[in-house]
């Protein structure tokens, strides 16, 4: 409106800010559409939309450039979902003013959030698919669209109210109080959704609330509670078959959550336990092993060392077993001209063994005769044991030499040779002293004492080998008489420049006989004697 | 008792919102002041008239 006086456009005013004249009528039409947007706001502030709307738009119609009161309703549209109107009213309020007006700021918020403005155009194309589907009857799909509406807006009150219609119709009265009660709570006062609900109300029971006080009020202590035969509903249900079942399914359930929860922990540890008692006994395998490692060495030698015996003893044992026997067989192979073969039967003879007078006699006769011309035959073999490194063998060899010919020291030499190299220090030590004792003009004399010293060096048990030298020496004393049968004499073969001496019993006795026999003194010696 | 048919009959679809020009222009913003401001234009034209 322009001034009456002055033609000057009044924008909001009833002072013209040109010629300063006051319209008396300008000012009541301002003031009325003022006390309209106060109404308006008042009922905002009580949530009363529908209210407030119609005070705006009286507001409007008194003075269109009620600036606070088009951006007011315009804040009311969009709050209820009609955007469209929203922005009508911000353009227009733009349109009259530009400069500090909040309805701007609303626009411009409005375009700066285009999935908004997006998604608020979905919403209203979904609204209006909804009232299409109406129009073709289709209502479940109305109302499948209404409900994502409200979802999405749930300040739209229209699609509040047309759900609770639908809803209405279809007799779903406490579906349709709900939705309404939603849109109660966005607008209280609106029209259309209070007649809507009093519709609803008047078909569904509202539940009657007790007071606090009565519903704790009892009267009588135990009170009788009498069952309503008229409903049955329940009753049906509760019935022992089916507590049977809900026990059932309660240990289903239970066992699930043991064989869930309490199986793997259980099986866990038990792995646990299993790992640890392989660990131990994998330990325990790999120590036994390790014992029997040790055993089956200590067997080997021990079974080394047998075989050395058995090899010792078997040449002994098998001349003093059959020594009747080998004797006539010697005998006979000595008749036959075979006197090799009688030396190398007579060598397999203990002498020891020989108990008869007239066996011993022939004994001594047939070794004068065959034993010295066999003697070589026999070194030779023992010798070439010996150069083929079978050192029992050469032992066995060399014995029976001696006991045919005790003047072959280099027997001797080479037996306590044979010993050495079988490890045996001690008695390969007693035969070259008694090699160094016995044979003084030996060829192997010097190379005998040159061992003999060299044991010494490396750490020979002296003491086991006198023992044994003396052990040796009381047992020829004792077969002195075999000696003789033998006609080897060995007196002045203990010569002074003995190595290892402990008495002077050395010195004038007799050498080996063929019966002596060297025992183990318990000193680690071994039985050599031949 | 509400009768569903009419009811259902109130409810106009929405406008688009490409379509919110169109509801500005067919806005009507006549106002009281408006139609003052047209009375007393018609009165002075009335009044210039008779003298």
């Amino acid at each position: 409106m322009n001034c009456r006086r002055c033609d000057w456009l009044l924008d909001n005013v009833y002072i013209c800010p040109h010629c300063g004249y006051e319209d008396p009528v300008v000012k009541k039409v301002i003031y009325a559409s003022n006390r309209h947007y106060n109404e308006a706001l008042a009922l905002v502030d009580a949530r009363d939309l529908s209210g407030a709307e119609t005070h705006l738009r009286q507001a409007l119609k008194y003075n269109k450039r009620n600036i606070d009161a088009r951006n007011l309703l315009g804040l009311i549209y969009y709050q209820t979902g009609e955007i469209v109107s929203a922005l009508s009213e911000w353009v227009i309020s733009t349109n009259f003013r530009r400069e500090g007006n909040l309805a701007s700021s609303y626009i411009e918020e409005i375009q700066n959030r285009p999935d908004k403005l997006r998604e608020a155009g979905n919403i209203i194309r979904m609204y209006n698919t909804a009232l299409q589907n109406i129009h073709d009857d289709t209502p479940d799909m109305a109302i499948i669209e209404l409900k994502k509406v409200v979802n999405m807006n749930p300040g739209y009150i229209r699609a509040y109210q047309l759900l609770a219609l639908l809803y209405m119709r279809r007799e779903h009265y406490a579906a349709a109080r709900k939705v309404l009660m939603k849109a109660v709570k966005v607008d209280r006062n609106n029209m259309t959704t209070l007649r809507y609900l009093k519709e609803v109300n008047a078909h569904v029971e509202r539940p009657q609330r007790l007071r606090s006080g009565e519903a704790m009020r009892i009267s009588d202590p135990n009170p009788i509670v009498i069952e309503d035969k008229g409903r049955q509903g329940y009753t049906e249900y509760n019935t022992g078959f089916l507590s049977f079942i809900n026990i059932l399914i309660g240990i289903v359930i239970g066992t699930a959550v043991v064989w869930l929860l309490l199986v793997p922990s259980i099986s866990k540890s038990k792995t646990l336990e299993y790992n640890k008692a392989v660990v131990d006994y994998s330990a325990q395998l790999s120590e036994r092993n390790k014992q029997i490692s040790d055993l089956e060495n200590d067997v080997k030698e021990l079974q080394d060392k047998v075989d050395i015996y058995e090899a010792q003893m078997g040449g002994v044992s098998t001349g003093s077993g059959t020594g009747g026997d080998s004797l006539r067989q010697a005998v006979n192979y000595y008749l036959q001209g075979n006197r090799t073969e009688a030396a190398k039967v007579l060598a397999e003879i203990d002498p020891a063994a020989i108990t008869d007078e007239t066996d011993k006699s022939i004994y001594k006769r047939m070794m004068g005769t065959v034993g010295t011309a066999a003697a070589e035959d026999l070194f030779a073999e023992a010798e070439s044991n010996y150069e083929n490194g079978e050192y029992l063998a050469a032992v066995e060899g060399f014995i029976k030499v001696l006991r045919l010919d005790d003047s072959y020291s280099t027997a001797l030499y080479y037996m306590g040779r044979s010993y050495h190299q079988l490890g045996d220090t001690i008695n390969a030590a007693v035969c070259y002293q008694r090699l160094l004792d016995d044979y003084p003009d030996s060829s192997a004399y010097a190379d005998a004492e040159a061992y003999l010293q060299q044991l010494i060096k490396d750490g020979l048990d002296i003491e086991a080998v006198q023992a044994q030298l003396k052990k040796q020496k009381e047992e020829e004393g004792s077969g002195e008489d075999s000696a003789e049968t033998t006609g080897a004499d060995a007196s002045g073969m203990y010569a002074d420049d003995t190595i290892i001496t402990d008495d002077s019993s050395y010195a004038d006795d007799s050498a080996y006989v063929d019966d002596g026999s060297y025992a183990d003194d318990g000193s680690g010696g071994e039985n050599v004697g031949w | 008792m509400i009768n569903f048919e009419e009811e259902l009959k109130k409810f106009k679809p929405s406008l688009e919102i490409d379509k919110a020009e169109d509801a500005i222009y067919q806005n009507d913003l006549r106002d009281v002041m408006d139609l003052i401001e047209e009375i007393t234009k018609e009165l002075k034209a009335a009044g210039g008239s008779r003298s």
